[in-house]
Order: structure tokens, then sequence, then C-alpha cells
């Protein structure tokens, strides 16, 4: 009979670890990416004063954008995609944060993902997750998500005065496939990633952005489209990375 | 040791149903029985939203339910009456904050067949639809995040959406599925044409004439683009004439390109006599007007339609379009619009 009981104790343990798997990571490599919002060197703070590659003041009371499907790709061009789409909202540290996620062990050098969202989910609103219309992030007469939200005041450079801002980046020629190197190489190691956005390299580099007479755009005019060609442009320029692996 | 074996063999189902992943047990929701008119094709449901039971109450209560707009005082009823065919009499609907629109609302019949909604396309699919008369600052004026919030802090709706979908938690992709679900059964098949189609009745002499028009492409050719047989509309975008430069650049405005100015969904003729004004700014009071309109109003623009640029304008008779207006009415479906099931 004791050993009837200990026989039941013993299948009991075995059932609760067949329910917590992979406790043992030693032979597994994990990898999550933090978003940084910078400008220049320094962390960005919403409804802070910045003056841009135009030389004209400017904030931000709000900064949202997606970025989808990215991937690791090793030596070997080999890829892992590390999340599909991703929304982040500079309001909502936790949007900053990315999910750990398990990766093969390997040497990685790119980075790769796009900003906003590919043409497969762009055009529907019956979405969950990032996606939920719920983040007010999609235009709900046109269907087709915001890629990019920056809304907030600048000073005109032609009357002095303070003026609203609204760019609401989109549509699926918007969409702005990224690449960045980056030197991981792990082997069963936790690693961190360090995605850099700098709001003002957005607006300078290689194309300049004067606010001034061009601050109100919601990306489905025609009249939009030669603004969304210059800041697709900028958009790989905006973005750096680093990583290191991550000792407990 | 007889009672902890006993509570071992206890706790050991526990466990295993401990590691059975945790949903709790909701039945699922029961299928609706969605029954197609003879005549009509069949309808295209997406696989991520089967029409239920359930799922088609819950539309309906949210179709009508205030709680979608700012101040809690339009629904979706507000504007898409029944009894009109599910528009609004008026020309121009009012928003909750008293503004007016520049286009007439649309009938909501037979939408299960199109794929595109509003009168530009805009949006793509019913379930996106859902969002734009929610948002829209001339129509309901509300976010989706508060409506999502107040259905959650809702003392009844959580388990409705439980009933329907399975999770308490409200979810603007529910509302959305919820919506167009109860926007799916809203089917006309019965009206004095499809009886007269199904030999159950006959159609008057001059109804006859009128059909015959319709479809005589020397004549109404309003089968072209108001497909004759079921759907009563081919739902392209297509620029009708009505103006030589269209102050509303319709489908343009959605695909940016230039052959699209003035463009406008084809509109489905079905109870097409309730559904007035019509256009989609609701110019035309009377359907008469409208024949009149592809008879001899329309006028000439780069992109005017080729059916309308190559018809020659007083090709019928004011007695051949009353015909034609009598042949209209034949679409009039008085159990559509007094179904107990849409109210």
């Amino acid at each position: 009979m004791k050993q009837f009981a200990l026989l039941l104790i013993a299948l009991c343990t075995i059932t609760i670890s067949s329910c917590r798997k992979d406790l043992d990571t030693k032979c597994k490599s994990y990898t999550r990416v933090n978003v940084f919002n910078v400008i220049g060197q320094n962390e960005f703070h919403l409804d802070s004063t910045y003056t841009n590659g135009a030389g004209e003041a400017y904030n931000a009371y709000m900064l949202k954008y997606y970025i989808s499907h990215m991937k690791l790709v090793n030596e070997n061009g080999e890829r892992v995609e590390l999340y599909e789409h991703e929304l982040i909202d500079h309001s909502v540290p936790t949007s900053l944060q990315l999910d750990q996620v398990e990766i093969p062990d390997g040497h990685y050098t790119s980075l790769e993902f796009n900003l906003g969202v590919d043409s497969l989910h762009n055009h529907s609103g019956d979405q969950a997750g990032d996606l939920d219309p719920m983040y007010g992030m999609i235009w709900t007469w046109n269907t087709g998500y915001i890629f990019f939200k920056h809304e907030g005041y600048f000073t005109s450079s032609t009357s002095g005065t303070q003026q609203p801002l609204i760019y609401h980046y989109g549509t699926d020629r918007a969409l702005a496939p990224i690449s960045l190197p980056i030197q991981l190489h792990v082997e069963g190691n936790k690693s961190i990633i360090q995605l850099q956005f700098d709001l003002n390299k957005l607006y300078s580099n290689p194309n300049t952005i004067a606010f001034t007479g061009n601050n109100n755009h919601q990306s489905l005019s025609a009249g939009d489209i030669p603004w969304i060609n210059e800041l697709r442009a900028n958009f790989p320029n905006a973005f750096s990375v680093n990583s290191f692996l991550f000792s407990e | 040791m007889k009672k902890l074996i006993v509570a071992l063999l206890f706790i050991f189902p526990l466990l295993f149903v401990a590691c059975d992943k945790g949903e709790d047990e909701t039945p699922a929701a029961t299928p609706y029985n969605l029954v197609i008119p003879e005549g009509l094709p069949p309808m295209n449901i997406p696989s991520t939203n089967p029409l239920t039971v359930e799922g088609v109450a819950l539309g309906k209560r949210l179709f009508y339910d205030p709680v979608l707009s700012r101040d809690n005082t339009q629904s979706c009823a507000s504007c898409h009456l029944q009894e009109y065919g599910f528009t609004d009499p008026n020309q121009f609907s009012t928003g909750i904050d008293g503004i007016q629109g520049q286009r007439n609302a649309m009938p909501l019949i037979n939408l299960g067949w199109q794929s595109k909604f509003f009168w530009d396309g805009g949006a793509n699919g019913m379930e996106s639809q859902v969002m734009g008369p929610i948002t829209n600052p001339i129509e309901m004026h509300e976010t989706m995040a508060n409506v999502v919030a107040k259905l959650n802090a809702n003392a009844e709706y959580p388990d409705l959406f439980k009933a329907a979908f399975g999770s308490s938690q409200v979810t603007s992709q529910n509302i959305m599925r919820a919506i167009a679900q109860f926007e799916r059964i809203l089917i006309s098949g019965n009206s004095k044409y499809d009886q007269y189609m199904r030999g159950e009745t006959l159609l008057s002499a001059q109804e006859l004439n009128g059909k015959a028009l319709f479809e005589d492409m020397e004549k109404g050719d309003c089968s072209h683009c108001h497909t004759m047989g079921s759907t009563f509309s081919d739902f392209e975008f297509r620029n009708t004439g009505l103006d030589s430069i269209s102050v509303d650049e319709g489908r343009y405005l959605i695909t940016l390109n230039e052959s699209d100015k003035g463009k406008f969904k084809t509109p489905s003729l079905r109870n097409v006599e309730l559904t007035g004004p019509y256009m989609h700014d609701g110019r035309f009071q009377t359907l008469l007007e409208c024949v009149e309109h592809y008879n001899t109003g329309f006028h000439y623009s780069a992109n005017l339609d080729p059916n309308l640029y190559f018809a020659v304008k007083g090709r019928m008779t004011q007695q051949e379009m009353e015909d034609v207006v009598a042949f209209l009415k034949t679409l009039t479906d008085m159990e559509f619009v007094n179904n107990p099931e849409f109210h």
C-alpha cells in the first residue's frame, strides 16, 4: 500500500513537471528586444521641446508606431522571426519592452523589420492583439493602419507662433523595410537587443522635413505622397541597434 | 494511509485538469441557420466569423443600442431604419453633434454579397465597416476604445459576448463581428419580382414592359450595372454623370486613381421604392427623377461610365420611363421591412 502511495506521489510529480516544460534553459538561447525612443544621445520624452533639422522647435504629446516581422538573420542568411506586429506607444512603457523569445543558437548578423503593417494585414480592422482597432491606429473610413503617429506642436518658422503638428503615416506604399547590422553570437545565452529610434533623425536624414506649412498629413491624399516618400527614405536611418549577452 | 491515497486519487485528476490549458467551459455558440431565398446565390461568409444564434442576437442588440455613440444618444438604427430598407429618409443624416454629412445613408439589404462598403468602398469587409459610423466625428463620434470600455462595464454585455464568442472580455474585434453577423441576415428575397420569378405570382403588363426596358440595352440599359436576377448590383464603382465636375470625388478618395474621380458604388435596387432619396448625395426624391437622369439628364465627363457615354439621350419615352419605375416597385419586399427578426 505504501508503495502504491509513493507511486502516486511520483506520478503527480511527473505530471507537474510535464506541465512546466523547458525549465532547463542551459541549452537554449533567448532574446528580447527593448525599444528606446531617443533624440540624439538622450532619451526622448513626451512634451519636451526639441529642435528638428530645419531648426524648428517641436514636441510630441503622442508618439506611436508599428514594427512588424522583426527577424534575426544569421550568417547563412537564415531568418528567425521574433515578433509579428508590435505597437510601440511611448506613453505605454510595457509596449517598449517586447517579450522574450527562444532563438536557435548561432551567429546573427542583421536585424530585419518593417516600419508599418504588411499589406496582408493592412486592410482589415477585424484583428486582435496589437492590431486591435481600439488602439486608434487605423483609418476607419478607408481601412488601413496608421503606421506611425506623431501629434504635437511646433513653432512656425514664418509666423513664430505655435501650431499643431499631425503626422499620420501609412498606406501600403509607406511600408519601410529596414535592415540593421548586428553582431549577436548565442550558444545557450540570454541576450538583449536594444533598438533605438531617433525621432530627430527621422526628420533629417537624408531628407530634411520642415514642419512649417507641412504640418498636417493623413497619408490618404495624393498631396501626401511626396511626404510619404521622404519619410520612408528616412525611416531606416532613424533606427539603430546594439545587442549584448545577458548575465543573470 | 488509506486517507492519503484517497486524497491523492482526488488530487491526481485535478492535476490533469490543471495541465489541460485552462479555458473555462463555455458551450459553443449555436450555428445560425441562414436561409438563402431561392434565386439568390450562396453567401460568402468569412470562416473567421461564422453566423451563430448568439452572435446574431448580440449584433442585433448592439445595432439598436445607442451605447455605441459617444453621448449614448444614437444607435446604428437611428439612421438605418428598417421601414425604409434600413436607410434614412432624410437626404443627409444628422450625427450626435448636430452635424450633417455629404452623403446619403446607404440601405442595409443583402450586404452579405458585397465585399466593399460605403459609397466609395473605403471599408474592406463588413467587419471593418462597423468602425466607420462609430468613429466618424459627424456620426456617432465615439472611439472603439470607449465602446469596448463601456460594454465591458455593462451589466449584461459581457455574458452576451461570452455566449457568442466564448469570452466575456468585450473586444473591438468581437463587436465588429457581432454587428456584421446581424447585418448578414438582413436578406430580402421575397418581393413581387422574386415571387414572379418563382412562378408564384404574375406581373402586370406595365411591370413586364418595365422589366423588358430595364434589360433592353437600347432603352433602359439598367441591368448592365444593376445586375438582373438577384443582387441588382454589380457592386462596382461607376461615374454615372451626375455632374461634369464631381464635388465629391468618391472612389478616388480611396484609390487616388484619376479614373476613379466621381465614381460611387452601384447600390442594389432591392426595396428601392422605400430607400429614397437617391444617389450618393440624395439629390433625387423620386424614382422617376432617377430614370430621367439616365435617360436624358446625365453629364459628360472624362470618367463617365462607357455604358452611358454611348447611350442615346432621350431614348425612352415618358411612358417607358414610368414603366421602368413600375418594374422597380416590384422589388419592394414588405416581408423584409416587417421582419420581426430584424428588430
